[in-house]
C-alpha cells in the first residue's frame, strides 16, 4: 500500500495549458465524443443536466453538487488501481494532516495521466462551465490525496487566486462510522476586531455550524463555489484501516 | 488550596539546580526552553489536579481560528511556589490572577493566526493532563515558521518554560480520537 513509503514533501500540482470551449452545451448533440469516453451517459442527458445545474445552483450552504456513479465505473476501477501504486507524502501543519501524491502530470501511470488529461480538456472544462455557469481559465490544479487514521484538513475556504470551483473525485467508499467527510459550514456576518490593530473592525463572513456533509463513495464527483462562505473541512478520519483516497482540484476563473 | 509545594529535589541545592536549568533552557537558540518533570510533589499535584478537574470550562470556539475549553483561575499558592523558585533562575515573577486554564479533548485544536501580535517574553505552563494518551495529539507546538519547533506533548505534573521571541508563534495540535474522554489541560499564563 501507498501509505507505507510517506515521505515529508511540499505539495505539487498539475497546470494545463488546455483552452476551454465556452460554447453553450444545451443538446446532447453539442457534446464531445471526448466527454462520453469517461464520463456516465446518463449525466450526459440533457434533464440530467438540467438537474445537475438547478441542484449546483440551489446547493446549501452555498453552490454545491454531489453526483454518484459519474465517470464510467470500469474505467475509474483501472484509475483507483493505478493511484494506489502511486507514492503519497506525509504531509502536516497546523491546520492539516494528510498524504498527497506529487505534480500526477509526471505519472508514469498511462490510465492517470489519460484521466487527468480528460479533467482539464476544453470539452470537460466546457462541461462544468455548463453545469455551474461560470467561465473558468486555462488553469487547473489536479493532485491525488490519502487520508488515513487521524488524518485531517481543518476547516478553510480554499480562497486563493483565482480559484472559482473546487472539485473531488472520491476513489474510495468510507463509511459514516470511519471519518473523513466533506463538511460544508454555514456562515454568518461578524464584526471582526483584528488582534495586530485592536483599532480597526471590519465586517467579515464567519463559518458557525456544519450543515452539509458529504460522504465519500467510489465513483463520486463533489464540488463547489469557491467564496468568502466556501467554509468547509475534511472530518477526521477515525478507523485505523480505512484509506480514503481521492483526485481532485481546482478550476480557476476567467477574467 | 492549601500550600503548594515544589518537589525537593529542585530546591535542595538552589544554585546548582538553577544553573543547570538556565544552562538546558538556552540549548535551543530559537527558542529557548525546558520541561521539568515532577515539579511538585505528589500531595500538592493531586490538589491541584483536583482544582482544575473540578473547574468549569467555557467553550472557545471559532472554527477557523480555535476550539477547546477555557477558564480563568486564580491560584495564589501555585503562584506562590513557582515565582519564589522561578525568580532567581529566570527573573520572572507570575501574577496570581493571571492563570489561564487551557483544556483539549477529541476534535480541539488551535492554529496559528495571521492576525497574532507577537508577545515577547515567557510562556510558563504548568501541565495538568492525567493519563492523556501518547497517540492523541494535542502537542502545544512552537515554532519560529523555519525550521526550529518545539514540541510538547502531554505529560503530568510538568513545568515547562518556553522563551517566546518576535518570531515565535505557537498552536495546540488537533487532538484526535485517541483521546477519547481524556483531557489535555494545562495552566498557564504569559509573563
Amino acid at each position: 500500500m501507498p501509505h507505507k513509503d510517506l515521505q515529508k514533501n511540499s505539495q505539487s500540482l498539475v497546470h494545463s495549458s488546455a483552452q476551454p470551449s465556452l460554447q453553450p452545451l444545451s443538446q446532447s448533440s453539442a457534446f464531445s465524443p471526448a466527454l462520453s469516453a469517461w464520463i456516465n451517459p446518463k449525466y450526459l442527458e440533457p434533464k440530467s443536466i438540467a438537474a445537475l445545474k438547478h441542484e449546483f445552483e440551489t446547493g446549501k450552504p452555498y453552490k454545491y453538487l454531489e453526483a454518484s456513479e459519474f465517470f464510467l465505473h470500469h474505467r475509474l476501477v483501472e484509475v483507483l488501481k493505478a493511484m494506489l501504486e502511486e507514492k503519497f507524502y506525509f504531509k502536516e501543519s497546523d491546520l492539516f494532516k494528510f498524504n498527497q501524491t506529487q505534480d500526477l502530470k509526471n505519472t508514469d501511470s498511462k490510465i492517470i495521466k489519460e484521466f487527468i488529461t480528460f479533467l482539464y480538456s476544453k470539452e470537460f472544462i466546457a462541461y462544468m462551465q455548463h453545469l455551474t455557469n461560470f467561465k473558468f481559465s486555462k488553469t487547473v490544479d489536479i493532485a491525488g490525496t490519502l487520508y488515513e487514521d487521524t488524518n485531517f484538513l481543518l476547516c478553510h475556504d480554499d480562497q486563493l487566486d483565482d480559484r472559482k470551483i473546487a472539485f473531488l473525485c472520491y476513489l474510495s467508499t468510507v463509511e459514516e462510522t470511519d471519518g473523513g467527510s466533506l463538511a460544508l459550514y454555514n456562515a454568518e456576518k461578524t464584526k471582526l476586531k483584528t488582534i495586530a490593530d485592536d483599532k480597526k473592525e471590519k465586517e467579515t463572513w464567519m463559518p458557525t455550524t456544519v450543515a452539509k456533509r458529504i460522504y465519500p463513495a467510489f465513483n463520486k464527483l463533489a464540488f463547489f463555489e469557491v467564496s468568502e462562505i466556501s467554509f468547509h473541512e475534511v472530518e477526521e478520519v477515525i478507523t485505523p484501516e480505512t484509506k480514503r483516497v481521492a483526485i481532485g482540484g481546482w478550476f480557476y476563473e476567467q477574467h | 488550596m492549601s500550600s503548594i509545594e515544589i518537589n525537593p529535589a529542585y530546591t535542595k541545592s538552589p544554585a546548582q539546580v538553577g544553573a543547570q536549568i538556565k544552562s538546558a533552557f538556552f540549548d535551543n537558540e530559537a527558542i529557548p526552553n525546558i520541561k521539568l518533570g515532577q515539579i511538585l510533589d505528589a500531595s500538592s499535584y493531586e490538589k491541584l489536579s483536583q482544582t482544575v478537574s473540578r473547574t468549569t470550562l467555557k467553550p472557545h470556539v471559532s472554527p477557523l481560528e480555535y476550539r477547546y475549553g477555557i477558564a480563568s483561575l486564580k491560584l495564589p499558592q501555585l503562584t506562590k511556589s513557582l515565582s519564589k523558585f522561578l525568580k532567581p533562575i529566570f527573573g520572572i515573577e507570575l501574577k496570581e490572577e493571571s492563570w489561564k486554564l487551557v483544556s483539549l479533548t477529541w476534535k480541539e485544536y488551535s492554529m496559528i493566526l495571521d492576525s497574532y501580535k507577537s508577545r515577547v517574553g515567557f510562556d510558563v505552563i504548568v501541565d495538568v493532563s492525567d493519563d492523556f494518551p501518547d497517540n492523541a495529539g494535542a502537542d502545544i507546538v512552537y515554532t519560529t515558521g523555519g525550521e526550529e519547533t518545539v514540541e510538547i506533548p502531554a505529560s503530568s505534573n510538568t513545568l515547562i518554560i518556553v522563551k517566546i521571541g518576535d518570531k515565535t508563534r505557537s498552536f495546540l495540535r488537533y487532538a484526535n480520537h485517541y483521546a477519547k474522554d481524556k483531557k489535555r489541560n494545562f495552566l498557564v499564563q504569559h509573563i
